[in-house]
């Protein structure tokens, strides 16, 4: 959790209790204000701690959209202009035709709705599954003719029967 | 066969705009890191042309924090560097704060243990119907490697700063740039100043 949104996350309590303004409570909310706006607190003034608080919420509130760009990008649409937009100009309808119609785009996105179903760009047909016919792989025939080959020579000689014990005849 | 790996294949015909010196007060600082070279885009046939310049997402927030002259107190130069068989840019940002808070002193120290871009905005605005009004208004210094501060200097005694710092950012020693600034530029002036604002700092309003 970043110091902003810590000072946001007790930002409540820290306006409507007075016992709860701890000095680590003030030292966030300076952080925080130096973070978003560059600004420095007048360290004993008090309601000016309240009024970093409601600066911060306030700046912090824009994040509300569904959608959130990245720091430069303009998305733009040839022919459109309406539909150019940055991160400060986008709406949730711009979002939402942009996530339809142009996906590739989400790259641009920090933030952004996880949609239901894939999205299929318009133009983009999707083929109904085919039977797979399974081809021969030449590279697996050609190994499989090599290992036969190797076999073949490799080929275990049969096992010679034992030798039947010589018969001494005798001479008679 | 030629010698070199490129050819000059374009004229360069008379200007009859009168061309405006200087640069304006304000200047735009970005940390290198911060910058997104994988999604930021190049004019296909111009690579001296940015057209889309992003910043990554990180915690704490990347931004473009501005720094405000004044009075014309921004310089800039660029200047070609030959080296025995390369030849490199040398880009150059002098600045000057009017002020000795031990915030500026802090600003300054993280400026010398650091690497940024710079965005300068140009008084020289061309009017050009075909190709776009105001491409030669942003320029981005440092694309490179980033520059860094080389020098800075306050003499209390200095009767023109009044004892203000005069900043001098530029590139390393050794390591320089490959091309000369480049100029940044999306669509028309007026998208290129809506990206620019979207890269901002809160405290630059």
């Amino acid at each position: 959790m970043t110091v902003v949104e810590e000072v946001v996350s007790f930002a409540r309590d820290y306006i409507n209790n007075p016992a709860n303004r701890t000095e680590e409570r003030k030292q966030k909310i300076r952080k925080a204000l130096r973070h978003l706006t560059g600004q420095f607190l007048n360290f004993g003034c008090s309601t000016c701690y309240i009024e970093a608080v409601f600066k911060i919420l306030n700046i912090t509130k824009m994040a509300s959209s569904k959608y959130e760009l990245k720091k430069g990008v303009v998305l733009q649409v040839f022919g459109d202009p309406k539909k150019t937009c940055t991160n400060a100009t986008i709406t949730d309808e711009l979002g939402d035709w942009y996530m339809k119609n142009h996906p590739e785009k989400m790259v641009f996105f920090v933030r952004y709705p996880k949609p239901q179903r894939p999205v299929i760009p318009p133009k983009v047909k999707i083929l109904p599954e085919e039977t797979k016919v399974v081809e021969a792989d030449p590279v697996a025939e050609a190994q499989g003719i090599m290992t036969e080959a190797i076999e073949q020579v490799l080929e275990p000689k049969p096992k010679r029967k034992p030798a039947k014990k010589k018969t001494v005849k005798k001479d008679d | 066969m030629t010698i070199g790996c490129n050819q000059i294949v374009d004229c360069i015909l008379k200007n009859c705009e009168q061309l405006v010196p200087g640069i304006k007060d304000k200047a735009y600082f970005i940390n290198y890191d911060c910058i997104d070279k994988d999604l930021s885009t190049f004019d296909p046939d111009n690579s001296l042309l940015c057209t889309q310049l992003v910043l990554k997402t990180f915690s704490p927030p990347c931004y473009a924090y501005c720094v405000e002259g004044y009075n014309f107190s921004n310089e800039h130069s660029v200047a070609l560097v030959k080296k025995t068989y390369q030849k490199v840019w040398e880009h150059n940002f002098i600045f000057r704060i009017f002020d000795n808070t031990p915030e500026d002193k802090l600003w300054i120290q993280n400026a010398i243990d650091s690497r940024f871009l710079i965005i300068i905005e140009n008084n020289y605005s061309k009017e050009d119907a075909v190709e776009g009004d105001g491409r030669t208004v942003f320029e981005i210094l440092g694309w490179d490697f980033g520059l860094e501060l080389n020098a800075a200097e306050r003499n209390t005694g200095d009767e023109e700063m009044l004892g203000g710092w005069v900043l001098t950012a530029g590139c390393s020693d050794k390591l320089k740039e490959s091309l000369p600034p480049r100029s940044y530029f999306v669509t028309d002036i007026a998208t290129t100043r809506l990206a620019l604002e979207s890269l901002l700092a809160p405290c630059c309003d």
